[in-house]
C-alpha cells in the first residue's frame, strides 16, 4: 500500500507544471554531424558547427507559382460557391464544398509561404480571412531577393506589386485552367442538371490547368527547391489529380 | 460548351509556353479582387451538428513551440527531445525542409526521418533519449526502415542529392538529383555510410521492406513513388504520360520493387516494377479508372496512377495498398510479382494515404490524408468522414466497409490535422491502434468492432501558434516494446506510455507488453502471437468481464487460480486441476454467447489450456 501523506505545495506545483508542460526536456545538441557522399563514398564526421544547414532559397519561379495558384485557386471558390442554390445533385454540392474547403486553407498556405518570404500576398487571401503574422517581414522588399539567382526567368520579379502597370494588352492572357467571364457567365445562369454537368466539366478543366502550372513550376530553371514548396506543389497535382477522376466518374453517372 | 472546354483545353497546353506573358496580367489581379466576393466558408444548409464531447480538455488549449498546453488522457507522458541544432529553424519552426518524419525501430534504437537526414535516438532510458548520430542528407521525405546493418531512406523531392549535399539540384534536368531509395550501410552507427542510391522516376514518397522466405540473402523494398515524374534526360526511360502507341513505357500506374543484397548493397537494384493497377482482363495499364474509356479529349494521365503507401502483412502474404484514389489488397506470395486481388473506392476519401491491419487480418484500416497533412482538417465543421480512417472487413479476400474513426475532437484552424501514420497496439483479444493526427496529437482506438470504433486514450498539445497555422504536429505514433513513440513535426521525439484505465485494464496491458520486437517497420506488420502467460489469460479474462460474460467474482476465482499456477509447486499442481475445470466451464459458456464473447472465451480457453500443458511439462 502507498504511503497516505499529503502532497506539499511544492508538490502540487511541480505536478500542475508536469501536466500543463511536460517540455522541458532534453534539448539535445548535435555534437557531431555525419555528411554522407554519393555511394562508394566514405562519410566525413564534421562538428556541428561546421555541417551547412543551408538549403535552397525560394526563386522567383516560386513566388510567380504561389501568388498565381492563389489566384487560379480564388475562381475555383468563386465556381464552387455557385453549387449551393444551382446545383442539382446532393454529390455535386457535396464535392463542391469539398473543393471550396480545401482550397480556401490552400489559398491561406500559400499566403503563409509568400509572407514568410517577404513576398506580395495577393489581396484575396486577406479577403478570406487571411492575417499577416507580427512576426514575419512586411511586405515587399524584392530587393532583399536579388540574389537567390534565376529572378530574370520572371519579370515580375523586378516590378514592386503596388506599382505594377501591367500591359492591357495581355490582361486576357490568363492562367492554364482559367474560365473566361463569359463562361463565369454561362456557369453562372446554368441551374439543375445543366448546372451539374456544366460545374463538373469546367472544374476538370480548371484542375488540370493548375496541374500544367505545377508541372511548369518543376520545369523551371530553378523552381521547386524550397524547402516546403515541392510538398505543396505535389499536392495540389495529386489531390487534383484524384479529384478530376472523382469529377469524371461523376459526370459518367449524370449519363452526359 | 463542352466544344468551348475541348478548345481552351488546347489553349491551355499553348499558355504552358507563355506564362511568362500572363505575369502581367496576373500581377493585375493581384490588385483587383475577382467578381463577388468570395467566402472562407461556403454555404451550407445548417450547422455542422456537435460530434464531439463539448468539454473535453483538448478543446482551447493554449499554443506555443515548446511550451503549449496539453492534455492527456490515460497515458503518461515520458520525455519530449527536441530535434538537434541544425534541425530545426528557430525563425521558422514549421519549416517542412526540416521537418521530423517517420520512424523505425531496432533494439534499443529510434531512427528519426527528416526532410533533411535522419537522427538516432537510443531510448533504453524512456524518460531521457541520448542523441547517437545525426546524418544530413536532404531530400524529404525522409521516411526510414531499418533491417539488420541496413537503413533504406526514401526521397522525393527535387533539392534531393546524389552526394547528400545540402546546396540543392535546380533545374528540370539535373545530373546530381537524386530521386529515390538511399541504403545506409549502419555497422558503425557513428559513421554510417551510404552504400547504394537507386533512382526512381518519381522518386520515393514511402516505401516497404519485404522479406523472401525462399531468399534470406536478400531484402526487397516496394517503392511508392507519388511525386511528378521526372524528365527522361534524366532518367532514362522516365514517360510520364502513358503513349498510345506503348502504354507499357509509361512511368505511371506501376510501384517498383527494389532487390538488395544483404552482402553487396551496393549491386541494389529494381527487380520489377509491377502494373498492380492494370485490368486483368484487357492488360490496360489504368485497370482501375473507373467506367473505362472517357471518350476523346480525356486525359489519360489523371487517375489512380501511383500508391502511397504499402503496408505488408507478410504472414497474411498480403499487403494493403493505399493508392491515390484507391484501397487495392496484393497478393504478395511472390514478393517480385505482386498480384491484386482486389480494390475498394470510398467517395469520401480524398487521397488513400496509408493502410494498417488487425493482428487476425481480417479488418483493415485505410486513412484518408485530405489535404496533404498541411491543412486544418478536424475543425468542428469538417466532415467527420473527411480526413478520417475508413475501416473495411476482409472478407473472403474481399473488402466490405464497415465504418469511419475520426479523431473525436474539433482542432482549431491554426492546428494541420488529418488521420496519419499508426500502428497497432498488442493487447490480446483485442484491436488497438495508436495513431498521429499530427497537431491534433496522438490518440489510442478500439476498432475491435471496425463498425464502432472508439477512442481510450490521447495526447494533445496546443497549437504552435494561435494566430496562423504553423505546420507541426505528430506525423508518426507508434507503439514500440510498451511504450508509445511519437516522431513531433516541430518539437522533436516524443516518448509516452498507456496506462491503465475503464478501458484498458493493468492486465490487458501487462499482456500488451509481453511482446517485443527486435526491430519494427511500421508498414511492415508482424503477426503478434501471446505466449500462454496468466497475464494473457488475465487479460481476456477482464474483456469478458467488461462484456457481461463473466461476473467479477468469476474472476476473482479465476485470478487466484492464476495466482497459484504461478506460485509453482504444489499450488501450482492444484490449479491446473482447477484450470480444466475453467476450461469446461468455458466450453459450456460458448454454446450460450455472443460471437464476440464465443471468439474470446476461446482465446481464453486456449491461454489456460497452455497453461495446463506447460506444467505438465
Amino acid at each position: 500500500m502507498p504511503d497516505r501523506h499529503i502532497p506539499t505545495m511544492g508538490a502540487f506545483v511541480a505536478l500542475f507544471a508536469l501536466i500543463l508542460f511536460p517540455h522541458f526536456a532534453q534539448a539535445q545538441a548535435a555534437s557531431q554531424v555525419v555528411l554522407p557522399g554519393a555511394p562508394g563514398e566514405p562519410s566525413r564526421v564534421v562538428s556541428a558547427a561546421e555541417a551547412s544547414f543551408n538549403f535552397p532559397e525560394h526563386v522567383e519561379a516560386d513566388t510567380w507559382f504561389m501568388q498565381m495558384m492563389i489566384l487560379h485557386h480564388a475562381q475555383a471558390l468563386e465556381m464552387s460557391e455557385l453549387a449551393p442554390d444551382r446545383a442539382e445533385r446532393a454529390d455535386v454540392r457535396l464535392l463542391a464544398h469539398r473543393i471550396h474547403t480545401s482550397q480556401v486553407d490552400e489559398i491561406k498556405l500559400m499566403a503563409r509561404w509568400l509572407d514568410r518570404r517577404g513576398e506580395a500576398v495577393p489581396q484575396i487571401a486577406f479577403e478570406l480571412g487571411y492575417e499577416s503574422r507580427s512576426d514575419v517581414p512586411a511586405h515587399h522588399d524584392h530587393g532583399a531577393h536579388q540574389d537567390h539567382g534565376h529572378h530574370h526567368d520572371d519579370p515580375a520579379g523586378h516590378h514592386d506589386i503596388g506599382q505594377m502597370e501591367g500591359e492591357p494588352e495581355h490582361a486576357h492572357d490568363g492562367m492554364p485552367g482559367m474560365l473566361s467571364p463569359e463562361e463565369m457567365e454561362a456557369l453562372a445562369r446554368a441551374e439543375g442538371p445543366d448546372f451539374d454537368r456544366l460545374f463538373l466539366e469546367s472544374m476538370i478543366f480548371h484542375h488540370e490547368g493548375a496541374i500544367i502550372m505545377v508541372r511548369e513550376l518543376f520545369a523551371s530553371e530553378a523552381g521547386g527547391q524550397d524547402g516546403e514548396i515541392f510538398r505543396f506543389a505535389s499536392h495540389v497535382e495529386s489531390d487534383q489529380t484524384i479529384e478530376i477522376e472523382r469529377m469524371r466518374a461523376l459526370l459518367l453517372e449524370g449519363g452526359s | 460548351m463542352t466544344n468551348d472546354l475541348t478548345s481552351r483545353r488546347a489553349v491551355a497546353r499553348g499558355a504552358l509556353r507563355r506564362m511568362g506573358a500572363a505575369v502581367f496580367s496576373a500581377a493585375l489581379l493581384l490588385l483587383i479582387p475577382l467578381s463577388g466576393a468570395l467566402h472562407a466558408q461556403a454555404a451550407s444548409d445548417e450547422d455542422p451538428p456537435v460530434w464531439w464531447d463539448t468539454e473535453d480538455p483538448r478543446i482551447g488549449l493554449g499554443a506555443g513551440w515548446l511550451d503549449a498546453e496539453t492534455a492527456i488522457l490515460n497515458m503518461e507522458f515520458l520525455s519530449n527531445t527536441e530535434r538537434p541544432e541544425g534541425f530545426y529553424d528557430p525563425d521558422n519552426v514549421g519549416n517542412l525542409g526540416l521537418a521530423n518524419s517517420d520512424l523505425a525501430f531496432q533494439g534499443d534504437l529510434v531512427f528519426v526521418g527528416s526532410f533533411a537526414g535522419w537522427n538516432a535516438y537510443d531510448i533504453s532510458d524512456p524518460m531521457a533519449p541520448e542523441l547517437v548520430t545525426s546524418v544530413l542528407c536532404p531530400g524529404g521525405q525522409g521516411d526510414l526502415s531499418v533491417y539488420r546493418h541496413l537503413l533504406f531512406m526514401s526521397v522525393e523531392a527535387g533539392n534531393g542529392r546524389i552526394d547528400c549535399g545540402t546546396e540543392g539540384a535546380p533545374g528540370p534536368v539535373n545530373p546530381e538529383r537524386f530521386r529515390g531509395i538511399r541504403v545506409f550501410d549502419i555497422s558503425d552507427l557513428d559513421n554510417p555510410v551510404q552504400v547504394a542510391a537507386v533512382q526512381t522516376c518519381r522518386g520515393s514518397h514511402t516505401h516497404t521492406l519485404l522479406e523472401d522466405a525462399n531468399d534470406p540473402d536478400h531484402i526487397y523494398v516496394y517503392n511508392s513513388g507519388a511525386a511528378g515524374v521526372r524528365s527522361p534526360e534524366e532518367l532514362e526511360g522516365c514517360i510520364g504520360e502513358v503513349p498510345e502507341e506503348d502504354p507499357d513505357a509509361s512511368a505511371l500506374f506501376r510501384i517498383e520493387v527494389i532487390k538488395v543484397s544483404l552482402d553487396r548493397p551496393e549491386e541494389a537494384h529494381i527487380a520489377s516494377q509491377p502494373r498492380v493497377f492494370a485490368d486483368d482482363e484487357t492488360g490496360d495499364i489504368a485497370g482501375l479508372w473507373p467506367g473505362g474509356d472517357h471518350g476523346e479529349g480525356t486525359q489519360r494521365s489523371a487517375t489512380t496512377n501511383h500508391c502511397h503507401d504499402i503496408t505488408i502483412y507478410p504472414d497474411l502474404g498480403l499487403a494493403a495498398g493505399a493508392c491515390s484514389g484507391n484501397g487495392i489488397l496484393l497478393d504478395i506470395t511472390d514478393p517480385v510479382n505482386p498480384v491484386r486481388v482486389d480494390e475498394v473506392i470510398d467517395t469520401n476519401f480524398a487521397y488513400w494515404h496509408s493502410a494498417t491491419f488487425n493482428n487476425d487480418g481480417t479488418t483493415v484500416i485505410f486513412t484518408d490524408e485530405w489535404g496533404g497533412g498541411t491543412s486544418p482538417r478536424c475543425r468542428a465543421g469538417d466532415l467527420p468522414e473527411w480526413g478520417a480512417n475508413s475501416l473495411f472487413r476482409i472478407v473472403d479476400g474481399r473488402m466490405e466497409h464497415a465504418g469511419y474513426f475520426k479523431l473525436p475532437v474539433p482542432q482549431t484552424d491554426t492546428e494541420n490535422c488529418v488521420a496519419h501514420n499508426g500502428s497497432l497496439v498488442p493487447v490480446p483479444g483485442r484491436d488497438i491502434k495508436v495513431q498521429a493526427w499530427y497537431q491534433g496529437g496522438i490518440s489510442v482506438f478500439d476498432f475491435t468492432d471496425p463498425a464502432n470504433a472508439f477512442e481510450i486514450a490521447y495526447f494533445d498539445r496546443g497549437p504552435i501558434s494561435d494566430d496562423q497555422l504553423v505546420v507541426g504536429g505528430q506525423w508518426s505514433s507508434y507503439w514500440y516494446n510498451g511504450l508509445i513513440i511519437g516522431s513531433e513535426i516541430a518539437r522533436g521525439l516524443d516518448v509516452l506510455r498507456l496506462t491503465p484505465s475503464e478501458h484498458l485494464t493493468e492486465n490487458e496491458l501487462r499482456a500488451a507488453n509481453l511482446i517485443s520486437f527486435d526491430e519494427f517497420n511500421p508498414q511492415h506488420q508482424p503477426r503478434v502471437e501471446w505466449p500462454d502467460h496468466p497475464d494473457v489469460a488475465r487479460a481476456y479474462t477482464d474483456q469478458l468481464v467488461r462484456s457481461g460474460a463473466v461476473t467479477a467474482e468469476q474472476r476473482q476465482m479465476l485470478f487466484e487460480v492464476l495466482d497459484g499456477w504461478e506460485a509453482g509447486g504444489t499450488q501450482q499442481a492444484n490449479a491446473v486441476m482447477s484450470l480444466r475445470e475453467a476450461v469446461g466451464m468455458l466450453q459450456e459458456g460458448i454454446a450460450t454467447s455472443s460471437s464476440e464473447d464465443q471468439r474470446r472465451m476461446r482465446l481464453l480457453s486456449g491461454t489456460l489450456n497452455g497453461l495446463i500443458e506447460a506444467a505438465a511439462n
